[in-house]
């Protein structure tokens, strides 16, 4: 028998690496006839830790949510036993899983990431011999263009068209650049892919410089990613060891060598001019294109920078066939597209769906639908760069341009849900001041507009809005779009117009009644004690940190509004829901009335 | 020339062909359409940052910047509609919402004339007297006068309020006004050619006299009409003489008057001439005759005898009336009118002098410092008090009945009501009672005329301009603003002549509004923006005491001393911005229509950073538009600035954000100033304080070594304040491409400043003339027995060539400063042209082309200080045509980064040399410092070294390379040097000991030890620029417009300049022939 154990990052932080050492432990311990992996992140992220057990007749069960202590009762009944343990078994025809469709994610949380020869297993490298053994540069081209691909690093541009772009540009030296610079928040397929089958990347590294005729590469990758970083580092050093990297690769006249470079973590050098700049030794900041990188790109000579999850699905076209892979998806958009689904999602984790397949479907049978059973009100999909979509176009269809015309982008793969409880103006809020504190600094509009973007919306979010605001919003969030440089300031209001444009209302609540429906921006929140349910259990005063709420034991308690910092802990600490959080006109009755409340 | 395949472009709708090469901006540019830019710059690599330069193309994604986007063929572009108006207006707005600063000074704003107050105060503070008085007289002729008068709203504006106390804004005035009125010729205003327009002035007083003083600048014929005996107005009648002097006054008049200012006094227009007879015989009438009628206190018994009206007080006191006022006076009102009446009784000998005011000392319109020296002089004040009624107690005295007042809302004039207090009237015996409460302007000789004034007796008029509806009719002063203060009727006076010359041009005259930023549109400041502001006190004015002055009217200030002046403008802070006329930002601004204020929030605040010495660095007012950054980079090859920090909160530092002076990279080129659009970086002035000021330029070459650099002196009146690159042909100039001017160019000519033109020294530094110093010289010849001339290689061409053509005629041996241990036959090799020669139809060595060969550039030891434009060319050309660069000796481990190989042994230059052939180099460049070559040539192994060198060059050593493969270029003034080492050449040095020492031009600084000590007693030597008279006999200066002329060649060259110095400048040097 042989024991997976997820240790992507996912998993080690929900506790994995103890479940691997006390798997161990007690394997060693009793000798037992069973082999121990590690192994990427399995996928359903919400479920960790996750191990898997594959048994000799092909049986596969998968465990979730385990502690040693679990642990030790699945080692106890079914290492040894024979038995498996039926209560922390999760079935393959969970939704979760058997919804999805994996061809990037195929070999992750299912081989060993550190072991090359789980990958050559894997039929790993046989698309890279094949192309540099059988098949030209153009027809590598040729198939990825029939295969339909498009980057998977946001905006979609084939990635065919792309190569044969760097092609065409002579010179004697050029780049393969992989984009792994993942910074959108709450996104971590990059790094799952990493993690789990660095070696799925490197190949489609190695097949796209062949196809390009470039000598050299580079991965671009955030020092935040210390595992896939290692990973990448072993898997390289495997690779050159069997001469699947370096010079003269499989006795071929193709050489190719990849270095690994930090990124310091600016989200702007995500975008590939501002990345090349940094690779170079420069700020991260963008600059103008053309020329574009395939005409002068890294140190001049042209170069050719695809995404880790494009590269992910080269090697499974040219094993699949471009055809065949053709076939998944849609007209426009071909294959799978993978996403951190997040949020306030009942299932969260890593995804791979078919393109195609619509947002309800994702949300509700993959995710399992919102925590809590709250009202599901918005999907936050592409990032900082993205947009919020309603609940009106749960139905649309995830591809390039069914997404593009909702006003959001496909982005990278985040998916944020967002639940009743979430406030839509301080999404568009907490989405630009995060794009706004990574803007390299350099295009005015992009600098100053999105501050001061920022400011009206952190005044529409403290109560101090005027509706003449929307319109200066508005107005600067187009001008942003309009005249920024890169990709960073050109999407930045996206989250701020599409919020507009779907959830208006809300900010009008804000501006007008001095209310935040989703109860949720401290400065027009009001907290006040119902005074038929308290019962003066004295518990919201002993929790709150100014004594703002008081009363004697067994009288009803009063929440003094002058001292009131809105922390909330008195709200969460009481059992009789006899407090109650109130906004706009009511908050200002409560307001009004004082110490009285 | 190949032929360029050109595309097709529509512009504006026009059809274009036009090379694909060039980008939109260039395309406008060539076809006179402006695009505004902050961040392009020609010589920097397109960068796209600031989005002003934004265009329309159909089917682009945005806006695309046409500063970086190049023509394609189709390209359908819109350069200018209004949306994309309002795109640049929101760009300039989000730019001004974070550029915290000041564009003028809250001083000169305030002044209602908008006098350089910064100005001013700057060039006292640099000991520019004359400048300073000429800079005030630009806005008011009269400031002794307003010097001494002024209440002084500039004052109170003045930052320094924040620190400590306010500057004397007012005492600095009077001090360069006095000084200019003491000396023997004051300043005169340049006339410019008559017109022949006459104009007449109905008034003597500031407004009047302010008009005509700036419409007889203009040619005007001006007629001023003065219904009194003599001319001043309120200057005179309103104003006691302990405050300003008669005397001084006419002094000052006199300054105005003497400029052709035709003057009539006694004449009162309406009565001795009729006004209708004024607008007949001139082409323009201002009218400025003031508000000399008192208004009354409309309270019972204001008639009886003994109530006077406190304007016609003073007017009979000036004119020498003592009136008797008896014990008690009291005087009713809170102006300046009331104050001067009060002191006035005072010194007419009055016991007991109370002013009654109705509202409180908070809101008495007097100035803090009159009621201060009022009260010292015994004036007793009571607030809150207005009188009822005034009844006769028989032998002239009387009882003035009183109220109490409280203050209620405020009135229109946003002061606090007064409002009587019921009941709580009372009673004071009183002898004389003066009222002034107000005064206004006699209009009735003008009601004949429709509409001119109103149902109150107003004049009807623009109020900025003071036009009338009558055409050829203006106003100006009391009678436009009511009674104001005096510096607002200079200012009403200026604007209406102004408003005349206009009208008399057939044009109108408006105040057209200027853009501001303003540190105030950010927030109030406070003690707290100022907190690292050292404290200094302000200057005290010296006056008479109270107990003497009380009793004359002698004038009580006594004005400041030259130190406590100098002291005083010390305290300046500079709060104008240097770059108010530069400013891009701001003339983008004014031409957008821009609101500062409009994206109001959040700034940046950094502090000034002070540290270097020739650049002042304001991060708060950086637009971040990168071009220092890139001009540093790009064309010095250094960065020394760079981005820190994301987002809003980016900003330009030094390196590791240390202070910019000490930065070890930054080699003060200026490059960062002279790309920043605003005024984030700005040259320090080289006197000291640093003011913006309107220049003069003047076009030179750098003298100060031999490469030449095109400058642009800027001077205003004699204070040189910086020194330029001067761009030609657009934008290739100065030493080298992309106006690099090394640190001695570009800051280091304050000596200018320094030199006193035609003022030759004896040995102890006491001034001597021209005629004096020529004896000295002739008679130190004649008692030589054997003299000895010592030429510098620094000389400019003409006067090597008199210094020479001198020695000649007296038969004086010569030797060169600094190259007499030099081999001669280094002459031949100086003879290379020099970097930067572009003179005689030669292309510049360094971008001189020979197709197909291999190049090589060595650079020599210590080139990076000495001449620091060829070396950062050479940098920028060997990364941009790819030519190896090798370095031979010490080189800062900054600049090691630039080289591909460096050899840290001087003694290694056989070797490199050797090693270029091996490695097939065809071409070898060698530059190197000549002072080098003169060190070198004084020890043993690195005379070896130079004789490689030689050998190499001169095709002697067959290791390394044939002699025409390989170029020496030295730097220093080395074409005049090598000019002179050949004329010694033929003619023989000299190595006899000399007796006296005629040193012309400075030695090489690095040379002094070895430099040969004449043994006799007196040694003459002249000297000139840059270099002290220390030491010499007889100091003779050279003349100023020689350095200003710059570096010139040796006669029967080509001159590289335009003109030749005069010859009246060349006269001045003792070379000349007239000695002896």
């Amino acid at each position: 028998m042989e024991v997976f154990v997820g240790l992507g990052s996912c998993g080690i932080a929900a506790g994995a690496r103890e479940i691997y050492d006390t798997l161990q432990q007690e394997l060693s311990g009793r000798k037992l006839p069973v082999s121990l992996s590690a192994t990427g992140c399995i996928g359903a992220c919400h479920l960790e830790p996750q191990i898997e057990i594959r048994t000799e007749d092909g049986g596969r069960f998968l465990y979730g949510e385990l502690d040693s202590e679990k642990t030790l009762k699945v080692i106890q009944e079914h290492l040894i036993g024979g038995q498996p343990v039926q209560e922390y078994l999760i079935p393959f025809d969970y939704p979760y899983l058997a919804r999805q469709k994996k061809i990037v994610l195929a070999n992750s949380g299912v081989i060993n990431p550190e072991s090359i020869e789980d990958y050559l297993a894997a039929e790993g490298y046989t698309a890279l011999r094949r192309a540099i053994t059988e098949m030209s540069p153009e027809e590598v081209i040729e198939d990825i263009k029939t295969s339909g691909l498009r980057g998977r690093g946001g905006a979609g541009f084939p990635t065919g068209l792309k190569w044969s772009l760097a092609r065409a540009n002579a010179g004697a030296k050029k780049y393969m650049v992989c984009n792994a610079d993942e910074g959108d928040p709450g996104a971590f397929m990059d790094r799952s892919l990493l993690e789990g089958d660095p070696h799925a990347v490197l190949e489609g590294m190695a097949i796209g410089a062949y196809a390009i005729g470039a000598d050299e590469g580079y991965i671009y990758v955030r020092a935040e990613y210390p595992l896939a970083i290692k990973r990448l580092e072993l898997a390289i050093s495997q690779a050159e060891e069997k001469n699947l990297l370096g010079s003269h690769i499989l006795g071929s006249g193709f050489s190719f060598e990849i270095h690994v470079k930090e990124g310091a973590g600016a989200f702007v050098c995500g975008e590939e001019t501002a990345l090349m700049a940094s690779i170079e030794g420069k700020r991260g900041m963008p600059s103008i294109r053309p020329p574009f990188p395939a005409e002068r790109g890294l140190w001049g000579a042209p170069t050719n920078i695809n995404n880790v999850e494009t590269l992910g699905n080269i090697a499974p076209i040219l094993r699949m066939g471009a055809s065949a892979y053709a076939v998944i998806g849609t007209e426009k958009s071909k294959g799978t597209k993978v996403f951190a689904l997040a949020g306030k999602i009942k299932h969260g984790g890593m995804i791979e769906v078919p393109m195609g397949i619509t947002l309800r479907e994702v949300i509700y049978e993959i995710g399992g639908g919102i925590q809590g059973d709250k009202k599901f009100k918005a999907v936050q999909l592409g990032g900082p760069s993205g947009g919020c979509i309603s609940e009106s176009l749960l139905d649309v269809q995830v591809d390039y341009d069914s997404v593009t015309a909702t006003g959001a982008i496909m982005g990278s793969g985040g998916m944020v849900v967002m639940d009743e409880t979430t406030c839509m103006v301080d999404v568009a809020r907490y989405f630009l001041s995060f794009t706004q504190s990574e803007s390299c600094g350099k295009c005015t509009f992009c600098r100053m507009g999105t501050k001061r973007m920022l400011e009206i919306l952190e005044r529409i979010t403290r109560g101090e809005g005027k509706m003449s605001d929307l319109d200066q919003l508005e107005e600067l969030a187009l001008k942003v779009k309009q005249s920024s440089l890169c990709g960073l300031g050109q999407t930045a209001p996206n989250p701020v117009l599409t919020t507009l444009k779907y959830f208006r209302e809300e900010y009008i609540e804000h501006i007008q009644n001095k209310a935040c429906p989703a109860k949720h921006c401290r400065e027009l929140l009001r907290f006040r004690v119902i005074q038929e349910a308290c019962t003066g259990c004295t518990l919201c005063a002993k929790v709150c940190p100014t004594q703002a709420a008081t009363g004697e034991r067994k009288a009803v308690h009063r929440i003094d509004q002058t001292l009131c910092i809105k922390c909330g802990l008195c709200y969460d600490a009481c059992r009789f829901n006899a407090i109650e959080i109130t906004t706009g006109e009511v908050a200002a009755e409560v307001a009004a009335t004082g110490v009285k409340a | 020339m190949m032929e360029q395949r050109l595309v097709e472009i529509e512009l504006n709708g026009k059809k274009l062909l036009v090379s694909p090469e060039a980008t939109i901006l260039e395309v406008a540019q060539q076809q006179g359409i402006q695009i505004p830019t902050l961040c392009h710059d020609p010589r920097l690599v397109p960068y796209a940052s600031c989005w002003m330069c934004i265009v329309r193309i159909p089917g682009a994604k945005g806006f695309v910047p046409a500063c970086s986007t190049k023509v394609r063929q189709g390209m359908r572009i819109t350069t200018d509609d209004a949306d994309i108006h309002a795109t640049r207006r929101m760009a300039l707005e989000l730019l001004l919402s974070n550029h915290y600063g000041d564009c003028r000074p809250p001083c000169s704003l305030t002044c209602p004339s908008n006098i350089d107050v910064q100005g001013y105060i700057g060039l006292i503070a640099n000991g520019r007297y004359r400048e300073a008085l000429q800079l005030i007289k630009r806005d008011n002729p009269f400031p002794v006068a307003i010097g001494r008068v002024c209440p002084r709203p500039c004052e109170e504006a003045c930052r320094r309020n924040l620190v400590d106390q306010p500057v004397a804004i007012d005492w600095l005035k009077r001090f360069v006004a006095d000084l200019d009125l003491g000396a023997p010729k004051g300043y005169d205003p340049p006339l410019a050619v008559k017109t022949g327009k006459k104009v007449a002035i109905v008034g003597a007083g500031p407004a009047g006299l302010s008009a005509a003083y700036f419409l007889v600048q203009e040619g005007v014929d001006v007629t001023v009409y003065e219904a009194e005996d003599k001319p001043g107005g309120m200057f005179r009648y309103g104003i006691p003489d302990y405050r300003l002097p008669q005397n001084t006054l006419d002094r000052e008049i006199d300054t105005i008057v003497r400029l052709g200012v035709k003057l009539k006094t006694g004449v009162r227009i309406g009565r001795d001439v009729e006004f209708r007879q004024l607008m007949d015989s001139f082409d323009a009438v201002i009218l400025a005759h003031g508000a000399w009628k008192s208004r009354g206190l409309r309270v019972h018994g204001e008639d009886r005898p003994g109530v006077i009206a406190g304007i016609d007080f003073l007017r009979d006191v000036a004119q020498g009336a003592r009136p008797e006022l008896g014990q008690k006076v009291a005087v009713i009102g809170g102006g300046n009118t009331a104050i001067d009446s009060a002191r006035t009784a005072v010194r007419l000998g009055a016991r007991e002098v109370n002013l009654f005011y109705r509202r409180t000392d908070v809101e008495m319109p007097a100035s803090a410092l009159e009621v201060q020296e009022a009260l010292e002089e015994g004036v007793q004040f009571f607030y809150l008090v207005a009188p009822m009624m005034v009844q006769e107690r028989g032998k002239g005295l009387k009882t003035l009945r009183l109220i109490k007042m409280e203050l209620g809302e405020p009135d229109s004039s946003g002061r606090r009501r007064p409002i009587p207090i019921e009941g709580s009237d009372f009673e004071v015996e009183v002898d004389t009672l003066i009222t002034a409460i107000g005064q206004y302007s006699d209009t009735r000789f003008l009601e004949s005329i429709d509409g001119l004034i109103d149902e109150k007796g107003y004049l009807v008029c623009d109020d900025q301009t003071g036009r009338t509806r009558v055409p050829g009719l203006f106003a100006a002063g009391d009678l436009v603003t009511g009674p104001d203060i005096a510096i607002r009727a200079i200012a009403g006076g200026k604007h209406a002549a102004r408003a005349v010359l206009a009208y008399l041009r057939g044009e109108e005259y408006r105040i057209a509004p200027e853009f501001l930023s303003k540190k105030e549109d950010f927030g109030k400041l406070s003690k707290e923006d100022y907190a690292d502001q050292p404290r200094v006190a302000r200057q005290k004015m010296k006056v008479v005491a109270p107990a003497k002055r009380k009793s004359d009217f002698k004038e009580i200030e006594k004005g400041f001393s030259e130190k406590q002046a100098l002291k005083e403008a010390a305290r300046c802070m500079e709060c104008g911005c240097q770059d108010v006329e530069e400013c891009k930002l701001k003339s983008y601004a004014e031409a957008y229509g821009a609101d500062p204020v409009h994206y109001s929030g959040e700034i940046q605040r950094h502090p000034i950073d002070q540290s270097h010495p020739f650049i002042s660095r304001d991060p708060a007012k950086c637009i971040l538009c990168g071009r220092c950054i890139r001009i540093c980079l790009e064309v010095q090859g250094l960065g020394v600035l760079g981005y820190v920090n994301r987002g809003f909160k980016s900003v330009v530092t030094p390196t590791f954000s240390m202070p910019f002076g000490e930065d070890p990279l930054c080699i003060s080129c200026g490059q960062c100033v002279s790309a920043c659009p605003v005024g984030a970086l700005t040259e320090k002035l080289p006197g000291g304080k640093t003011v913006p000021l309107a220049e003069r330029v003047e076009e030179g070459y750098c003298a100060l070594c031999s490469v030449g650099c095109p400058v642009e002196f800027r001077y205003h009146g004699s204070l040189m304040t910086r020194v330029l690159p001067r761009f030609q042909n657009g934008l290739n100039g100065a030493g080298g491409e992309g106006g690099r001017l090394c640190l001695k160019g570009r800051f280091e000519h304050a000596f200018l400043n320094d030199l006193q033109p035609g003022s030759p020294l004896d040995g102890k530094g006491k001034q001597i003339d021209w005629k004096q110093a020529a004896e000295r010289l002739a008679q130190a010849l004649e008692d030589s027995k054997k003299p000895l001339m010592r030429l510098s290689p620094y000389l400019p061409g003409e006067v090597l060539d008199r210094a020479l053509g001198f020695a000649r005629d007296r038969a004086i041996p010569v030797e060169a400063a600094g190259l007499q241990s030099l081999n001669f036959g280094w002459a031949d090799l100086l003879d290379a042209r020099a970097v930067g020669d572009r003179g005689g139809g030669e292309p510049h060595l360094l971008f001189e082309e020979r197709a197909g060969k291999r190049r090589l550039l060595i650079l020599v030891h210590g080139l990076e200080e000495a001449n620091n434009v060829a070396f950062s060319e050479c940098l920028a050309m060997a990364r941009e045509r790819n030519i190896p660069l090798w370095h031979v000796g010490e080189l800062k481990p900054v600049y090691r980064r630039f080289f591909d190989r460096c050899f840290p042994d001087v003694g290694a230059v056989d070797e490199v040399l050797a090693e270029a052939r091996s490695a097939g180099t065809q071409r070898v460049e060698v530059l190197l410092n000549p002072e080098m070559v003169v060190r070198l040539a004084g020890q043993k192994k690195e005379r070896q070294v130079l004789q490689a060198l030689q050998e190499a060059l001169s095709g002697n050593n067959k290791r390394v390379t044939g002699r025409a493969d390989v170029n020496l270029t030295l730097f220093w003034n080395s074409r005049n040097a090598a000019y002179l080492l050949r004329t010694l050449k033929r003619s023989g040095a000299s190595k006899s000991k000399a007796d006296l020492l005629l040193r012309v031009g400075p030695e090489p600084a690095f040379h002094n030890s070895t430099v040969s000590k004449p043994e006799r007693l007196e040694e003459i030597k002249t000297i000139h620029w840059g270099w002290q008279a220390d030491g010499a006999d007889l100091f003779i200066p050279l003349d100023i417009s020689i350095l200003l002329s710059g570096y010139s060649e040796p006669s029967g060259r080509s001159p590289r300049r335009a003109g030749k110095p005069s010859p009246e400048a060349l006269k001045n040097l003792i070379l000349d022939g007239k000695i002896g």
